[in-house]
């Protein structure tokens, strides 16, 4: 008997919101509680994170964690196309990634205290 | 012009226009006439027709015109503080604040032929000619 894929998506466990510095991306993600940072924290790394903004073709991704205001601070390289005062994309600023973010699904298990979004496919 | 993205990308660029609007209004400015247009949702085709899903990126165009002058100007300076200071996901202030322009009414008539001049009058000068005739 196969249970179906419980999954969830950031956004049922955070916020975000993003800015640049240059040609860096950089995505503040708070956590609604400390049981959900805890629960993202060995989830939401920086590879995973670096495989769901592939397609922007970015660089590098550098993880800060805050767990004291249960957050993650998220560096990206050549994140924004060359940066805001060269960038041709309309989000020069890369304003639109943290909300980006929160679409990323994470595979929960069935120990995760957070119910399974319908919406989201397994990743 | 601004995008917004995220789930429920619509609504919240609906209530962004009206928030910039209320802003204008609480500076103590009356708009005559404003308009909210929301592009991937159905609004170039006025409604008439809409998206089967709902989208989740849409452009936000707010536009509104006003016989004075800087009631329009407080408007313009309402677009960049939406994208730094307001809600998240809401993109491009970088083509930077726009500028008011005339909102010209244009009235098809028909006029007697007498008054209009027909014809092109040429008046080439060099450069030294035109000082000569009006200064440096």
């Amino acid at each position: 008997m196969n249970e179906p894929s419980r999954s969830t998506r950031l956004g049922n466990l955070a916020h975000a919101r993003s800015g640049d510095k240059g040609d860096r991306s950089n995505i503040g993600v708070v956590a609604r509680d400390a049981a959900a940072y805890a629960w993202l924290e060995p989830r939401l790394t920086e590879a995973a994170v670096a495989e769901f903004l592939r397609p922007l073709g970015i660089g590098t991704v550098r993880r800060y964690v805050l767990p004291r205001i249960h957050a993650f601070n998220f560096v990206i390289e050549h994140a924004l196309a060359g940066g805001a005062s060269r960038s041709l994309r309309f989000d020069t600023q890369g304003k639109a990634m943290g909300t980006i973010l929160l679409e990323m699904p994470l595979a929960a298990d069935s120990s995760d205290p957070f119910a399974p979004d319908p919406d989201v496919t397994s990743p | 012009m601004l995008a917004v993205v995220g789930r429920d990308a619509e609504a919240k660029a609906r209530a962004a226009g009206q928030m910039i609007l209320e802003r204008v209004r609480r500076a103590g400015y009356r708009l005559a006439d404003t308009l909210v247009e929301c592009f991937g949702a159905g609004d170039v085709a006025c409604g008439v027709v809409r998206p089967a899903a709902p989208p989740f990126e849409v452009v936000l165009r707010v536009t509104v015109r006003d016989p004075e002058r800087a009631a329009v100007e407080r408007f313009c300076r309402e677009l960049a503080p939406l994208v730094t200071a307001g809600p998240p996901g809401i993109v491009g202030y970088a083509a930077g604040r726009p500028t008011p322009r005339p909102a010209f009414g244009y009235w098809p008539a028909l006029v007697p032929r007498e008054p209009a001049e027909s014809g092109v009058r040429l008046d080439v000068r060099t450069a030294a000619e035109w000082v000569a005739a009006h200064g440096e």
